[in-house]
């Protein structure tokens, strides 16, 4: 660098003036996610429902005097980059934890790094996927996760397919670990009752809504099961349910929580004009967190007053052309995700230290964010909620299935 | 075609056996490399999924399992990674849109996996996906499960065929360039030949008295080319001038022939001139047949025949050989003939006297010592008598009575050898239809392709066979016909020249003018006399100018009897006889008067006053130069006159 010696000195007041006024370092928070790319809504909406809580934690004071700093960076969904993206967090940016990774295959890759930094330690908190690895050995010590797994979800749906006669399941399935992890689940929930996945088929991660999906549902649909689990995107989710319809084959859809339910239903809304078909019957998803809807909770009306008070600020990596959603279900996770952390983050202390986080993390035996079920941590248990809800589309919007005899299987 | 054609069809065929040969090779290379690579790629892959794969399968994490299993399939020409678990269940795979029927085949089949660690390999070809080779190696020696990796082998066939498209670019690139080398190499070869091609195309068309006109282009090549094409050209301009040399040898000794042979054609026609040619001869002759032929070996020969009346009733006839051929055997074939008729005129010689004297004339001054063989007969048309005599040639035959004998020799040499030879004469009475068949040595030593002669053998069979029936013409021509037959393709090495004389005996109507007497006082004498010679010469036979002189003679010659023979006692008869002889009319008058030789007369003194002069001298001289063989003899008290009033070719003289 070729910097004139009275800018750096310049820039070395500057500094000296500024740092008087902070009365404590930042608490880095670091993210990876998918800020591009055909998933990026999930990880822009995340970003976004974590942020309106933090802006207003800041706002407040910070933690014990702190600003937490979300600092994020785009993996577009990516494994590689992923990994890319936290060496350079830890290494560069030296984050207190990583926070709100978004993905199966991702996070499954860098749990190995993570691992790479136990000494540290460096830990991961409520990424946002429901895979195994990282509640497994030998990972699962250095994760804390929020939401319930993708066995929970899969476990209830199978378990509320069987209970209305849906008993031959299919499952369409991202070739990935994410869709491995979600199959997996399937298949143990349909084992346990003796029974095997009626059909699967499966698409590349990647998968933009405008290609077609007509060869798997031919694959599913000719091996007649009457109930199909998606472990999907949203694009693949929303184009399964297009192609499933447009052939007149109406038989119940489930898909994850993962697939980022308002972003299937804007693409479903997109097909569904000016035709007949409505794409939204008969559409099931289940979620990790309740309805956004459900006004009764605390934590909903805590979490449309933060999104609303949101700026229009997107996460860097996210191009232009994206429109915020108001509410979802994913910033709804994201704020919670944030709410619970920043609890974490109050028990270290003015002096937080990393080395302790475990260790008050365990010890937040009883956690109620005001979402009607009660969260807790304990030594070996780094899931806070098993909680799973249902929710249906109805005219375009989500709303709780309050009745599974809906389904019931056809006479 | 041409040479740069035929080069780029070579190289082309070249090049194309090379490429296809280097291209099945390199692929058939670079596919088992490949494919050996690949299967070591796929055993290495599955290798560390077995390490990877067996702890997190045994703790039930398929989804860190699918993650591991994710990581190989983005490696090239990975097809497929899946992992069946110990009972025998796909748990984890990377296949989209569904697990293809073959491998839920192959892993339902009962199949013998292999139980150590080591990983086996076997190809598949697979729906959607083409020709794999498909590895599995077990995990925890198959307990925990196995994984199974394909390896796509179209992968490979692309990379082979990417390859094999940049070699054939390659080859293609290199193909051209050797072309545009060959080309333009063959061109520069070619562009001389071509050019030296049509410079011969044009040779055949060319007028070689023209200057020689060689391209220079063509030039440049012959003078400055040390290769073949160089040599070519300075070995064709070479033959071009050698044969225009020749050519110009040729043109000239054409000329030199042409006028040669004009010259021979000249020759040929005068020696043809020299030998009598009218044919029958003397037809006006009962007492013989008389035919000759002469066939020359070449233009003009050494041959020659002759006849012709020493006098009123006798002929001589003759054949000659000169002892070489062409044109000095036809120059002393011309000096003898002429000698033989100078010689044979006079009346008062024989055949043996004339060899003689023509011995003496050609061997006097023979620098080229050349000789004739000769054969010279007269034959006294009255008697049939034939004195004859032999200068060394072959013997004549004479046929009598169908046998064939030789003419004794006189054993005499050929003429022209020795100055001091003699010559003898012999005799032979002819009967009436005897033939004499006189030839020289082309008939007898004509030979066959086998150089067998005729022989004088067969001659004497042939004329025994042919006696008496043909006449002389027609047995000539049998002779030379006989002849020809038996030389057949072989060419003609002497003259040929026949001559056949056959007698018919004494004729009575020889004589038959008829007979004028008179006496030489009747004053009607010369009225009766011209009369007379009207009567004989009535038919128009004779010319004008012979019945002149005819008439001139008589009258002079009666007139001159009336004149200077009256006797003093008893009445002068005059006879006259005219007869046909060959050579014209025989006169012989006859006459009872006062002997008185009219050739006795002096010259008349042409110089002296007319009225000067004897009379009737200058007559009598006239008379005795316009006939021949003026005679006067003293008989019985007669004065007998005979001349011959020549009537044929030499009748004006």
């Amino acid at each position: 660098m070729t910097c004139p010696r009275s800018l750096r000195w310049l820039l070395a007041s500057g500094l000296l003036l500024w740092a008087p006024f902070s009365l404590a370092e930042d608490m880095v928070l670091g993210m990876s996610a998918a800020f591009s790319g055909p998933s990026r809504s999930l990880g822009i909406e995340l970003y976004r429902g974590s942020k309106a809580y933090l802006d207003w934690v800041n706002e407040q004071g910070g933690v014990h005097g702190r600003q937490i700093v979300l600092q994020a960076y785009d993996d577009a969904y990516d494994p590689n980059q992923t990994v890319r993206n936290t060496l350079r967090l830890v290494e560069q940016d030296d984050v207190f934890l990583l926070f709100n990774y978004v993905g199966t295959p991702t996070v499954t890759r860098v749990l190995p790094l993570i691992k790479q930094y136990a000494d540290r330690p460096m830990y991961l908190f409520f990424p946002f996927t429901g895979a195994e690895p990282q509640r497994r050995p030998p990972y699962w010590d250095l994760v804390f996760n929020l939401r319930a797994s993708y066995h929970d979800e899969t476990a209830a749906l199978v378990a509320r397919f069987l209970a209305v006669g849906r008993e031959r399941i299919g499952v369409f399935y991202q070739a990935d670990a994410y869709g491995r992890g979600g199959w997996e689940g399937v298949r143990n929930a349909l084992l346990r009752g003796g029974r095997e996945v009626q059909v699967e088929a499966t698409y590349r991660r990647g998968f933009d809504f405008d290609t077609s999906l007509a060869s798997q549902v031919e694959i599913l649909r000719a091996a007649d099961p009457d109930a199909v689990i998606a472990i999907c995107a949203y694009a693949a989710c929303a184009a399964l349910v297009r192609d499933m319809r447009d052939v007149g084959w109406d038989v119940p859809v489930a898909n994850l929580s993962f697939s980022g339910s308002e972003a299937v239903a804007a693409l479903l809304g997109q097909a569904g004009e000016g035709s007949a078909i409505d794409y939204g019957r008969r559409l099931i998803t289940s979620q990790v967190v309740p309805s956004y809807q459900n006004r009764e909770l605390p934590a909903i009306i805590e979490y449309r007053q933060r999104m609303d008070a949101l700026g229009p600020e997107l996460p860097p990596g996210a191009v232009g052309d994206y429109h915020p959603q108001r509410f979802s279900f994913t910033s709804l996770e994201g704020f919670l995700n944030a709410k619970l952390l920043v609890a974490v983050l109050q028990r270290l202390g003015p002096q937080p230290e990393r080395a302790a986080l475990r260790q008050a993390v365990e010890d937040l035996r009883e956690v109620d964010l005001g979402i009607g079920v009660p969260l807790a941590f304990g030594p070996a248990r780094h899931q806070a909620s098993e909680a799973v809800f249902f929710t249906t589309l109805e005219q375009g919007l989500f709303v709780p299935v309050e009745d599974w005899t809906d389904f019931r299987s056809d006479p | 075609m041409k040479l740069s054609t035929k080069s780029l069809l070579l190289i082309l065929v070249l090049f194309a056996v090379i490429a296809v040969a280097v291209s099945v090779l390199s692929a058939r290379m670079l596919y088992d490399s490949l494919s050996d690579e690949y299967r070591s790629k796929g055993e290495a892959i599955a290798r560390a999924l077995v390490d990877a794969g067996t702890e997190t399968l045994v703790n039930r994490d398929l989804a860190t399992v699918q993650a591991a299993v994710d990581q190989f399939v983005e490696s090239d020409g990975v097809a497929y990674v899946y992992i069946t678990d110990a009972g025998g269940d796909i748990v984890s795979h990377t296949f989209v849109p569904a697990v293809p029927t073959q491998i839920i085949d192959l892993t339902e089949a009962p199949h013998a996996m292999a139980q150590s660690g080591d990983p086996e390999a076997i190809n598949l070809n697979i729906d959607g996906l083409g020709e794999v080779i498909h590895i599995h190696a077990p995990m925890l020696a198959g307990a925990a499960g196995y994984v199974h990796v394909g390896m796509d082998l179209s992968f490979i066939r692309d990379h082979i065929r990417a390859v094999v498209v940049q070699q054939q670019l390659l080859f293609a690139v290199i193909f051209l360039l050797a072309a545009l080398a060959a080309v333009s190499f063959t061109r520069r070869i070619a562009r001389p030949i071509s050019l030296l091609a049509g410079y011969t195309r044009n040779l055949s068309a060319r007028d070689f008295s023209e200057e020689v006109n060689i391209p220079p282009q063509l030039q440049k090549t012959a003078e400055a080319s040390g290769d073949e094409v160089g040599q070519l050209t300075r070995a064709y301009i070479e033959m071009e001038q050698t044969l225009r040399r020749y050519l110009e040898d040729l043109k000239r000794t054409t000329a030199t022939k042409q006028r040669i042979e004009s010259e021979l054609n000249i020759a040929h026609d005068i020696q043809m001139s020299l030998v009598p040619r009218t044919f029958p001869a003397y037809p006006e002759q009962p007492e013989f047949d008389l035919h000759a032929s002469l066939v020359p070996a070449r233009e003009v020969g050494g041959d020659f025949y002759d006849f012709f009346f020493v006098d009123a009733n006798r002929l001589c006839i003759a054949i000659a050989d000169v002892s070489d051929k062409g044109v000095p055997a036809s120059l002393f074939m011309a000096l003898t003939r002429t000698l033989l008729r100078t010689v044979g005129r006079d009346p008062d010689t024989d055949p043996a006297a004339i060899m003689a004297r023509m011995n003496e004339d050609i061997s006097s001054d023979n620098d080229s010592c050349m000789f004739v063989t000769a054969f010279c007969g007269f034959l006294d048309i009255r008697s049939g008598v034939l004195s004859y005599c032999n200068a060394g040639h072959d013997p004549p035959l004479l046929l009598r009575d169908g046998e064939v004998e030789l003419l004794p020799s006189t054993a005499g040499v050929a003429l022209g050898m020795s100055e001091q030879a003699r010559y003898s004469l012999d005799e032979v009475q002819l009967q009436p239809d005897d033939l004499l068949f006189l030839y020289t040595d082309g008939i007898t030593e004509a030979m066959d392709p086998e150089g067998q002669a005729y022989g004088r053998e067969r001659l004497m069979n042939l004329l025994r066979l042919q006696a008496g029936q043909h006449a002389c013409d027609a047995l000539l021509n049998r002779v030379v016909a006989a002849v020809r037959e038996h030389a057949r393709d072989a060419a003609q090495s002497d003259d040929m020249t026949l001559l056949a004389l056959s007698y018919q005996g004494a004729s009575e109507r020889r004589s038959l003018l008829p007979e004028w007497r008179i006496s030489a006082a009747d004053p009607e004498a010369l009225a009766r006399l011209e009369r007379y010679w009207n009567t004989v010469t009535e038919n128009g036979v004779l010319p004008e100018s012979v019945v002149f002189r005819g008439r001139l003679v008589l009258e002079e010659l009666v007139l001159n009897i009336i004149k200077h023979g009256q006797r003093d006692s008893g009445q002068v008869t005059i006879e006259v006889r005219i007869e046909q002889t060959g050579d014209g009319l025989g006169f012989e008058i006859r006459d009872n008067g006062r002997a008185f030789d009219p050739a006795s007369i002096d010259r008349p003194d042409t110089d002296a006053a007319l009225d000067q002069r004897e009379p009737g001298g200058l007559g009598l001289h006239l008379v005795q130069n316009m006939v021949r063989q003026f005679r006067y003899r003293r008989d019985d008290e007669h004065n007998v006159v005979s001349f011959l009033l020549p009537t044929g070719d030499d009748a004006g003289q």
